[in-house]
């Protein structure tokens, strides 16, 4: 009884084992099809959109502004791809995957995706002191000392805002896009003569 | 029996299902997207995002076999408590035994109940609090509980997760993480009455300053008795739980500070209540220093639980400390070094059938461990990991684990990795005397040695189109001193002893995807097989099978159906199905819970629920351990400002 229970269970196993191979080889075929609304595709916008309510201290309105992209091989392909179906005639962008902080140096935005969890480790100071836009996507992105971070909300993606870690960058944040946070974090009382 | 071979025959259907559904989506949603950089802030806002595309176990990267129930999942699945909500993933089983009493277990041996063996190679961590009791290593799920609607998502990892996550993470761990205080402000009220339970949630939480809130909630819940051979089982549930949360989150770091406390009765069949209670108390604080990020946690938590006559009422109290620190020493390392040091203060009041000696004892659990992830290559990151454990009964217990994580892209996730593990002697192994008649029937063995498992795993995680995503994993678990019950000395053969003369091996394969079928509609399939085979080691009287080890099922499939009608109807359908048990026997059972949600106004939500729906009664451990479960159906009504 109990060997007859094994075949037949061993016997659908393997079949198993070989539904399961069969689907991933039809899955990987029909892969990489064009966006939708995928969650990176809205982020990727919102980071494109941020750009034209934020005001660095020195950069040169016709040079490209940069985007860096840390940890997240699909953001950095999402926000290329949008980048290169804008309209030449719009500002430029160059976007550009790194792994490691210290290459975003020379970067006016840099977006930092989840290394573990959806949690980020803290910034450290010397991007925090930079002139980054700093935005994360993670439940404690603001408390990692990040600008801006995205939250999914009711399927939506929202973004809250750090006042606070604008002033220590020396950013300029608009109007427009505090309005649309769902979330603004204050800065501290010195620092009221910088804001907006 | 022969619902084993129907259960497959099911899997085969959805997987064919799902590989010609994955034409429809490449012929029907790869046309290009509108331009997104033309929409406005507020625009994009509003647009519906298919979370499907990132779902959370991608996001982590972490190469283990995760499934992450999220906030939408468990607010949409109509679950009024933990178990309930837990029984969304498909890599962990779910049983329900009686009204208040759910076993789970990951990967096999959820215990055998009849034969007093319990599911006790689980960790349970509540926002970083372990929750397993040490007297027996099992979980008590009935004295665990959360407010829902302010969990921010449920990390359920099948296999050893001892490195990171500690001891008892033998076949799993499961990580509850509640929402920040910040996350949580407004009021909330939400109530559901149906004809089997009653539940009712409070929650209220505030921002005091930027970087400073709180929330406070109060959950209860009344659940009337289920039957045991057609009469009354006598074990209606109530329970009452209040607690708070406080973050402050400042530049620099970040500080927690939660607590509950809660009190529960179970009416038992006989005479009396079984009463429970409990308080705890958890402080975290993180801070970025100038080598990494630095985490200190404590806890204290306060466990009393009474029992129907014959078993043993108890007090727990667990101190606990932790410090962890990562550290960079390169560019392509990453090291995590921690360690820890638990106490756990119990005092058990003996019976004459069940005693405990010493009733009365501090157990002191210390711990270090070293984890280094190093990128080989940009795409290849190589995990070493080694925790050092020490119990009063078995000593250093080494786990060491080993991970290799290929991700060629950002979409997929190639992983593979061997771990040993361990579930320690707890005093129900060693110090556990069943008397019968005045007789010692069976005595804890003072030389029980730790249950080991050496794991090999390999996993493949992917975004294979932004609106389909893919999970496999399998597994081949080699066991070495798996427990057994042993005759005593001739010629009497009692009292018998507990030993550790089984071993031998289990696989088994997860998968699971996430099919974003339309915007509107989401398919979530998952299914679990899992094989084991055991022997008992030369020496051992073989007193009961090697289903005494776990009455497990060979699988479970499960598939969830989540659609959304504008902005304020949902419709969530899950349909699972569990394989036979094999000794004592029980068939397979189907069944089904649903949930229709309506948003009637901004404040105002209402919905209609069911679970079990198939049957009007059904089994899912057998009779009289397991009691029978009745169809439920509840009406629920939230206000939220």
């Amino acid at each position: 009884m109990r060997n007859d229970l094994d075949t037949i269970a061993d016997r659908h196993f393997s079949r198993t084992v070989l539904a399961v191979a069969a689907l991933w080889f039809s899955v990987a075929s029909g892969a990489n099809c064009a966006d939708v609304y995928s969650e990176e595709s809205v982020k990727a916008a919102f980071v494109l959109r941020f750009t034209s309510y934020v005001t660095w201290p020195s950069t040169a309105p016709s040079a490209p502004l940069k985007i860096v992209v840390l940890d997240d091989e699909v953001m950095a392909g999402r926000l290329q791809a949008l980048v290169e179906s804008r309209s030449p005639a719009r500002r430029a962008f160059e976007v550009r995957s790194i792994r490691n902080l210290s290459e975003a140096r020379d970067a006016q935005v840099l977006y930092i995706g989840a290394r573990r969890g959806d949690s980020v480790a803290p910034l450290p100071r010397s991007v925090r002191d930079s002139s980054l836009l700093t935005i994360t996507s993670a439940s404690d992105g603001l408390d990692a000392g990040a600008i801006i971070n995205f939250r999914i909300v009711d399927q939506r993606v929202r973004f809250e805002v750090s006042l606070e870690a604008a002033r220590r960058a020396g950013l300029g944040i608009g109007s427009e896009l505090l309005s649309a946070a769902i979330r603004v974090q204050a800065a501290q009382p010195v620092a009221s003569k910088e804001q907006p | 029996m022969s619902a084993l071979p129907a259960f497959n025959r099911e899997i085969l259907v959805i997987y064919r299902t799902a590989g010609v559904g994955l034409f429809s989506i490449a012929i029907a949603f790869c046309a290009a997207a509108d331009d997104l950089t033309q929409l406005s802030l507020d625009q994009l806002g509003d647009l519906q995002v298919t979370s499907v595309s990132r779902s959370p176990e991608v996001l982590r990267g972490a190469p283990a076999a995760i499934y992450v129930i999220t906030h939408e999942d468990i607010e949409r699945s109509g679950a009024t408590t933990l178990p309930e909500a837990l029984r969304l993933a498909p890599n962990i089983t779910i049983t329900q035994q009686d009204s208040s009493d759910y076993v789970a277990a990951a990967r096999g041996f959820g215990g055998n109940t009849d034969v007093q063996n319990f599911s006790n190679k689980l960790l349970l961590l509540i926002d970083g609090r372990s929750v397993y009791s040490p007297l027996f290593s099992g979980i008590y799920l009935d004295t665990q509980d959360v407010v829902l609607a302010d969990v921010e998502r449920i990390e359920v990892i099948s296999g050893p997760g001892a490195t990171l996550w500690g001891a008892n993470a033998m076949n799993g761990v499961i990580n509850v993480i509640t929402r920040a205080a910040y996350l949580t402000e407004g009021a909330l009220a939400g109530a559901t009455v149906g004809n089997r339970e009653q539940t009712v949630n409070l929650r209220y939480g505030q921002k005091l300053r930027d970087d400073l809130a709180f929330r406070i909630y109060a959950k209860a819940l009344q659940r009337d008795a289920m039957e045991r051979g057609g009469v009354d089982a006598q074990d209606e549930w109530r329970r009452a739980q209040v607690g708070f949360r406080l973050d402050l989150s400042q530049a620099q770091g970040t500080f927690t500070l939660q607590g509950d406390g809660y009190l529960g009765d179970d009416q038992r069949a006989g005479p009396g209540r079984q009463d429970m209670g409990g308080a705890n108390l958890l402080a975290r604080w993180q801070r970025q220093t100038a080598l990494g990020e630095l985490q200190l946690q404590g806890f204290f938590d306060h466990v009393h639980r009474d029992a129907p006559a014959g078993g043993v009422p108890f007090t727990l109290d667990t101190y606990d400390a932790e410090v962890q620190q990562e550290l960079n020493p390169g560019a392509r390392h990453r090291l995590m070094l921690g360690a820890g040091l638990r106490r756990h203060d119990y005092r058990i009041s003996n019976s004459t059938s069940l005693l405990f000696e010493p009733p009365r004892r501090d157990l002191l659990q210390l711990n270090a461990f070293a984890q280094d992830t190093i990128s080989l290559l940009d795409s290849l990151k190589l995990t070493l990991g080694i925790k050092l454990e020490r119990n009063d009964y078995s000593g250093w217990e080494p786990q060491p684990d080993v991970r290799l994580a290929w991700q060629p892209n950002g979409s997929t996730l190639l992983w593979g990795s061997i771990s040993r593990a361990v579930r320690s002697p707890t005093p129900f192994d060693v110090d556990v005397i069943e008397r019968v008649g005045g007789m010692d029937f069976l005595r804890g063995n003072p030389d029980f040695q730790s249950e080991k498992v050496l794991a090999y795993e390999v996993g493949y995680r992917g975004e294979l189109s932004p609106r389909f995503s893919l999970s496999l994993s399998g597994y081949y678990n080699v066991h070495e001193d798996l427990r057994t019950v042993e005759f005593g000395a001739p010629p009497v053969f009692l009292p018998l002893r507990w030993d550790n003369l089984m071993k031998g091996h289990s696989h088994g394969v997860t998968a699971w995807a996430k099919w974003q079928v339309t915007d509107w509609w989401r398919l979530s399939p998952g299914v679990t097989l899992l094989r084991k085979d055991l022997r008992f080691r030369a020496g051992s009287s073989q007193v009961l099978g090697v289903a005494q080890a776990g009455n497990d099922p060979h699988g479970l499939g499960l598939i969830t159906s989540s659609m959304q009608f504008g902005r304020a109807r949902t419709l969530d359908i899950t349909l699972r199905h569990v394989a036979s048990l094999p000794d004592p026997a029980l068939p397979a059972y189907t069944e089904l819970s649903a949930r229709f949600g309506w948003k009637v106004a901004t404040e105002w939500e209402v919905a209609l629920a069911g679970t079990n729906l198939l049957h009007a009664r059904h089994q899912e451990y057998p009779q009289p351990t397991g009691a029978t479960i009745r169809r439920s159906i509840a009406a629920e009504l939230r206000w939220k400002r």
